[in-house]
Parts: structure tokens; C-alpha cells; sequence
């Protein structure tokens, strides 16, 4: 109890958390809040004398200030004339640390690496006019509510409105979409009071980027303001979804014949992994993945279907769908891909999108991992043990018999061609779940997410998944490992790219990558096409599909030496040329990195699907069109 | 003459009956629970490939998600490969009788979202009860049928009303 009492009273825990693990450390109800009601004094005192600190200095120094208050030590930074007072502030204060990029999209990125393998707020600062192309990965971090924030300088506020240079007259609308949140702050003495909401807005879920642009001039000048303290920020958001709703939910659950879960990324961000796998092996309920940036239920789980398909081969007749943390199915100008018959219950914080384009059975609006805690205990209240076990030894039999099968028919698959050359997409996921460290965090950004899914063993005790975001902005992934590796150093990191992907402007990232010593191992699948596009386009059966013309899709000319572009920046690297070549050289480079450096490996992929044995592309040569030579 | 133009335009249902749809085997039900999740049902029955070939196209749906058990991505190149040529997919024009739909409440949606894949020879020839029409128009959904839910609804009422059980 002391020290549950002294966490509480240093703000680590909240009150809820004291009450809960008071009772669970066997306190009696009675007990507990006697406890609690002799804290309020001395928590009143705590929090008043802290929530507020007064300091004169410059705009940049006001803003340092607000990020060590608000917890921050990585400030993501662009060269950016605006940004001086920053420097200014930084260059003073040691706990600090710029961590820059030379592109403002791959500093977002990086920002949003970190925000996610966090799942706390991160920081990143630029230019004014960096905004734009910036815009990507801030659209990559609105999708999957990932709470970044992100100041920019602007021009000096008496000569806003003008349409001047490197000014348009409405940024805020131009990052409307993008951002959660915006503002223009040309109060100086206000500039701590609207960066503390920037970071309480942005991680406050549903999370997403906050934008605050500040003006040059008023960077520069002194004011005097307040501070506002971490505690201050602090917006518990455990959101208890209400009993009755839950009640009904799990009503609807315990009478399902085939129920059907089907999980988001607010499962992850809610910190309620564990919780929701309590929930399906509870009743055995097959799970099925949406697109999320993480993998919000254990890959390698009897219960774990893949990602959903409709309809579903296992299990037969769905009768409920389980949805919690994601938007339901996406079913473009289709039919829904939910049964008709099947009755939905749809839990989500993100109330807004409960239900959209659906009729909903329950709607469950809460905390996800609070609303799977609360399920569990629903379920338990209304099934003996023995029942509970009843249902869930037959359908755990059925499921695993069906996973078992599914992913025997994957390797099988993958075993087939095995030793084909160009290396497949399986081999190389295969043997990277075989060589990398158990615990292995695998950043990706490829085609075809299902390949990662399937390859590798991601739970909370084994490998992590960090992307692909839901935006699917091409040019986030290497940044992003950047700021992955920056938040868990002590985790081995891999970032996996297609080639394509890396040539959405991602070489920048290798800037900061080299730099700043990050170990990550970058694995560039290179099979000289955007595969998926190809395939996407040519199943429309149009002119470029009958004439065998692959129009915007072939990469190979020119063809590009990745692992040279790497070395440009500092960086070793190799191009992987077959499949024997594979092990050693994923050795090699899982050696460097230990070395403290970061290595790339350029793995020749086959292309898979429509057109792939195609090479041909619209040719066109500036060169001759000349008529001197010039 | 009219019975012999009759018995032609049967043969002619009969045989579009056939190429749009798919022939029996160990395979079909496969390909119905593993493959239309994905793509157009006209796309897959409108290629031509060896078995070998589909081998490794099947292998590579596995590779991206499609749900197949051990032993049968065998059982459904083979299949594949023995589909008779439909030119399907390849955006071709296809024969349907529209006149032999009666006026009624969900006409327009059977003519829309029904002949995109086969002909109308197939809806008009058949006899079902509201349920089975239902059932045919869930099928016809999952295969990539255009419908929202309460218009499957209004064209399994119209199929009803017009090609019911006799009376």
C-alpha cells in the first residue's frame, strides 16, 4: 500500500489504478478508499503547487521549455532559418536532443516511428514552407491516429495576409484533413499554453497530429508565461464502456453459435492486447485482422485466421462479428462484407466511426482494452465455468484444425519454390523470421501485407509490427524504423521495402540513419516493379493488359544499385542476388548492426502475378528528340 | 418454325448457361470459397493457363491470404486448367434477353446488376420459391453481384413475383 500511495501521489498511477491494484493486492473495498480519501490532501497540494511554472524567455526557449515539461527528448528537426530560436534554446539545455532529418515527409516519418513504438507523443520541427511535403506522412499519421505534433515557423505577423513569399494566406486550411488539430499562436506569452494543447489534443484518443505554427518574429522576442506540467496535460482516457451495453454484448456472444472477431489498431494503442486475447480464448473465438499499422492479435495463434476475407472459409456462417478497434470491413461501392445474418457488435473510443456504413446490433462505445476486461468479466457472470469450457474446447478444436491447415498449405506453398531464382517473397520472409531475434521489431511498408502476416511470429512476448500504415502513402517506412529504433534501442530492428516504395524518396532517411549511428537492417524486396499496381491494373482486363503493355509499372531501366545508394550516405550494403546468397548476407548484416551500424540489403525478388515476365515500358529519350547536341 | 426457334434459343441459354458459369468438379467449390473474395469470378474463368501455370499462380493467392488447405492447390489448378474458353474478362459483349423480364419493382436491378456476369437465360428459365431466390441472390452477392442489402431483397421479391413456383 506505501508504495502503491507514494506512485499515486507522484502522479504515476491515477486514482482508478490505486483502487484496482489496492483491492487486487488483497485490501479490503473499505480499506482502499480510506486510503484514498486521506491522499486528496496531499494529492491537491502536489498537483497545485506543479501544475504551473513561470519563465521568461524567448519564443524558442518558451517552446523548449513546454517539451521538457511535456516529457519530450527527441525533437525530429528540418534546416529551417525559422527554427533559430529552437537551436538557440536547445544548444543550452542537454536533455535535448535535435535528431535531424534532411527532408520534412521523412522527419514526420521518423516522428511517427517513434510516436507508435511509444504509443506516447513525439515532436517534430521544420520549416514553414516544409508543410507540403511533410503532408504525406502527416496524412499516414491522421489514419492511424498516431499522435505526432508538429511546429512549423511562420512568416512574421505583420506580414501575414499578403500571399507573400513562402507564404500562402491559410495554412491552417491547407492541413485541415491532415491534422486532428491547428493553430496559429502570435501571442508569444501564449506559446506554452497552445503547444501543451497540442500534445493533450494529439494524445487524447482517438490520437492524431497536431499542427501549431508559430511566427518567426515571435520565436525571437522574449516573453513572460507559463509552463504547464506533464500532470497538467494529463487526460486519463481508460474510458469504462457502460455495464449495460456490455451486458448485452455478451449476451449476443455467449449465445453465438460461430462468432467472429475481428481486430484494430486501437487494440494495440490501447494497450489492450493481452486483454483481447483473454476475450477470444475465453469463448474460442476466431480472430481475423484489419488493416492496422500493428498486429493486434498473435500471429502464430490457433485462433488466428489472417487477415478477414468475405466470405470466410472458417468459420462457416458467421452469426456474430465481433469488431473491436477497427472500422468495419471497407466494402468500396459493394455489397457489405459482414453476413447479413450476422449481428454486429462494434466497440471502438473513436465513437464516430462506430457502425459507418453498417446497422449495428450493440455499439460499444470505450476503451478497447477496458471493454474486452469488461467482457470477460460480463461472460464469466453469465456462463458456469463448466459451460465456458464446454463451448470453447469444441470450437478451439475446430479453429486450430483450420489455422493449422492454413498455414500448413502457406509453407507447403512457400516450399514449392523454395529455390527458385529470382528469390520469392516467402523465402526471404521465412528465412528472416528464422535468423532475426525472437523479439525483433519488423517495420514494414510492402505490398502485400498478408506475406508479413503469414511469415512472421508477432506477439507481445515475440516479434513486433510496426506498419503498414492505414494511409498507405508510399515513403514512411524507413524514416519510421529510424524512429523505432530511437524509442527501443535494445530491440533489434529490420525495416522491410519494396523497391518501389524506397524510391518514393526515402534515400533521405539514410542521411539521418547514418548519422545518428541508428542499427537498423534495411531489406529493399527489389523485383523492379510495382507488383501490386500491375496486378491491380491489368485484372481490369484494359487496353495496357490485352496489349501486354506494362504502362507505369516496370523499374528495372534504369536499374538501380541500391546498396550503392546506401554507401553514398556511409552505409554498407549488398545486393542479394539468389537464394543461396540469402543467409550469409542476412548474417552479415545482422553482424553490422550489432557493430552499431546500419546495413542494407538489396534482395532480388520475382515478380509475382499479371505481366510479371514483362520488361517493356513507354520508352522516351530526351536525348534524341534534340536536334543539336546540347 | 416458332418451336424450332425456341428449342435454338434454349440450346443457345443452355450453352451461354454453361460458359458462364462453372463446370462441375472437385475444384469448383473451391474456387467459389477461396478465390471470389478477391477477384471478379469473370476474371478467373477468363484465362487460360497449363496447370502448371495455375500451380504456381495458386501458390502465389496463398502466398497473399487465400485461404487453401494442404493438397489443395492441386486439385484446383487442375481444375482451373481444364475450364473450357470463355473469353470472359476480356470485356466482350455479351447476348441477354432483357424482354423476357416482366415489368415489376427490381426489373431495372436484374438487368444492371445480374448481366454482368451471366445471361439472362439463366434467371428467366429457372422456377423457386421466395426463399430459394433469396438464397440464389446471397450467392450471386458473394460472387461480386452488385446489390445493398435491401435491394437483394427487392430483386429476390421481383424473381419471385415473376419466375415463382407454377401455380
Amino acid at each position: 500500500m506505501r508504495d502503491l500511495a507514494k506512485r499515486y501521489l507522484g502522479g504515476k498511477i491515477s486514482r482508478r489504478d490505486f483502487v484496482r491494484l489496492s483491492t487486487a493486492a488483497g485490501f479490503s473495498v473499505a480499506a482502499t478508499q480510506s486510503a484514498v480519501r486521506a491522499l486528496e490532501p496531499m494529492m491537491a497540494a502536489t498537483s497545485a503547487s506543479a501544475l504551473t511554472t513561470t519563465i521568461q524567455g524567448t519564443g524558442g526557449e518558451l517552446v523548449a521549455e513546454q517539451l521538457r515539461a511535456a516529457g519530450i527528448r527527441f525533437i525530429f528537426v528540418c534546416n529551417s532559418s525559422g527554427q533559430g530560436p529552437l537551436a538557440d534554446a536547445v544548444a543550452d539545455r542537454s536533455d535535448l536532443q535535435f535528431i535531424q532529418a534532411t527532408s520534412e515527409h521523412q522527419a514526420v516519418a521518423i516522428a511517427d516511428g517513434f510516436a507508435k513504438a511509444t504509443l506516447r507523443p513525439s515532436f517534430a520541427a521544420f520549416s514553414r514552407v516544409g508543410g507540403p511535403l511533410a503532408s504525406a506522412n502527416m496524412f499516414n499519421s491522421m489514419k492511424d491516429r498516431t499522435p505526432v505534433v508538429v511546429i512549423t515557423d511562420h512568416i512574421d505577423s505583420g506580414a501575414d495576409g499578403r500571399d507573400g513569399a513562402e507564404d500562402t494566406d491559410d495554412w491552417l486550411e491547407a492541413f485541415k484533413q491532415y491534422t486532428k488539430w491547428r493553430w496559429v499562436t502570435k501571442e508569444g506569452n501564449r506559446i506554452p499554453e497552445w503547444l501543451a494543447h497540442a500534445f493533450k489534443i494529439a494524445s487524447m484518443p482517438p490520437c492524431g497530429p497536431a499542427f501549431l505554427r508559430i511566427p518567426r518574429n515571435v520565436l525571437y522576442q522574449k516573453h513572460k508565461a507559463e509552463i504547464f506540467s506533464k500532470q497538467s496535460l494529463s487526460v486519463p482516457m481508460s474510458l469504462i464502456p457502460n455495464s449495460r451495453v456490455v451486458e448485452e454484448a455478451a449476451q449476443l456472444l455467449v449465445e453465438a453459435k460461430n462468432p467472429l472477431l475481428y481486430v484494430g489498431a486501437e487494440v494495440t494503442a490501447s494497450g489492450g492486447r493481452a486483454d483481447i486475447l483473454e476475450l477470444a480464448e475465453l469463448l474460442a473465438i476466431p480472430a481475423t485482422q484489419a488493416w492496422s499499422w500493428s498486429a493486434d492479435f498473435p500471429t502464430d495463434h490457433p485462433l488466428y485466421l489472417g487477415s478477414y476475407l468475405h466470405p470466410l472459409r472458417y468459420p462457416p456462417d458467421v452469426d456474430l462479428f465481433l469488431n473491436l478497434g477497427a472500422k468495419m470491413p471497407d466494402q468500396g461501392g459493394g455489397a457489405p462484407l459482414v453476413p447479413r445474418a450476422a449481428k454486429i457488435i462494434h466497440g471502438r473510443i473513436e465513437s464516430s466511426q462506430i457502425g459507418v456504413n453498417y446497422p449495428i446490433d450493440v455499439a460499444v462505445v470505450g476503451d478497447v482494452r477496458e471493454t474486452a476486461r469488461a467482457l470477460v468479466q460480463a461472460v464469466k457472470s453469465i456462463l458456469s465455468a463448466d459451460r465456458l469450457a464446454a463451448i470453447k474446447q469444441g470450437r478451439f478444436a475446430e479453429a486450430k484444425q483450420a489455422t493449422d491447415g492454413f498455414r500448413a498449405a502457406y509453407l507447403a506453398s512457400a516450399h514449392e519454390q523454395w529455390d527458385a531464382s529470382p528469390i520469392t517473397w516467402p523465402r526471404l520472409l521465412l528465412t528472416l523470421d528464422e535468423m532475426l531475434d525472437k523479439d525483433a521489431i519488423v517495420v514494414e511498408e510492402v505490398g502485400t501485407e498478408d506475406w508479413v502476416l503469414r511469415s512472421f511470429s508477432f506477439a507481445d512476448d515475440k516479434k513486433m509490427k510496426i506498419g503498414r500504415t492505414l494511409g498507405r502513402a508510399l515513403g514512411w517506412g524507413l524514416g519510421a524504423s529510424i524512429g523505432v529504433k530511437l524509442a527501443i534501442p535494445d530491440r533489434q530492428v529490420v525495416t522491410l521495402l519494396g523497391d518501389g516504395g524506397f524510391l518514393f524518396g526515402q534515400s533521405d532517411a539514410l542521411w539521418s540513419m547514418s548519422r545518428y549511428d541508428v542499427p537498423v537492417i534495411t531489406v529493399i524486396g527489389n523485383n523492379r516493379s510495382y507488383d501490386e499496381p500491375r496486378n491491380n491494373m491489368f485484372m481490369h482486363g484494359g487496353r495496357a493488359q490485352q496489349q501486354g503493355k506494362d504502362m507505369i509499372c516496370y523499374l528495372g531501366s534504369p536499374d538501380v544499385e541500391y546498396s550503392d545508394i546506401a554507401r553514398a550516405y556511409g552505409i554498407k550494403g549488398e545486393r542479394v542476388n539468389g537464394p543461396d546468397d540469402l543467409r550469409p548476407a542476412i548474417q552479415r548484416a545482422i553482424a553490422a548492426t550489432r557493430d552499431g551500424r546500419p546495413y542494407m540489403l538489396d534482395v532480388r525478388i520475382a515478380r509475382t502475378g499479371l505481366g510479371a515476365d514483362s520488361t517493356w515500358y513507354p520508352h522516351y529519350s530526351v536525348a534524341a528528340s534534340r536536334t543539336r547536341k546540347v | 418454325m416458332r418451336r424450332a426457334l425456341l428449342i435454338t434459343a434454349i440450346v443457345s441459354v443452355t450453352q451461354l448457361f454453361a460458359q458462364e458459369t462453372l463446370p462441375p468438379g472437385p475444384g469448383k467449390q473451391l474456387v467459389l470459397d477461396t478465390c471470389v473474395q478477391c477477384h471478379d469470378f469473370k476474371w478467373i474463368t477468363g484465362q487460360r493457363k497449363s496447370e502448371a501455370a495455375w500451380r504456381q499462380t495458386v501458390n502465389m493467392m496463398i502466398w497473399r491470404g487465400a485461404p487453401l488447405m494442404p493438397g489443395e492447390a492441386g486439385v484446383i489448378s487442375k481444375y482451373l486448367a481444364q475450364l473450357p474458353s470463355t473469353g470472359a474478362g476480356r470485356g466482350g459483349p455479351r447476348p441477354y434477353t432483357e424482354a423476357a423480364l416482366p415489368e415489376g419493382r427490381g426489373r431495372a436491378l436484374v438487368i444492371s446488376a445480374c448481366v454482368q456476369c451471366h445471361d439472362l437465360g439463366v434467371t428467366v428459365d429457372q422456377r423457386k420459391t421466395l426463399s430459394e431466390w433469396r438464397r440464389s441472390v446471397d450467392e450471386m452477392v458473394r460472387l461480386g453481384a452488385k446489390l445493398t442489402g435491401s435491394e437483394i431483397e427487392v430483386v429476390a421479391r421481383y424473381l419471385v413475383q415473376s419466375f415463382g413456383p407454377p401455380k
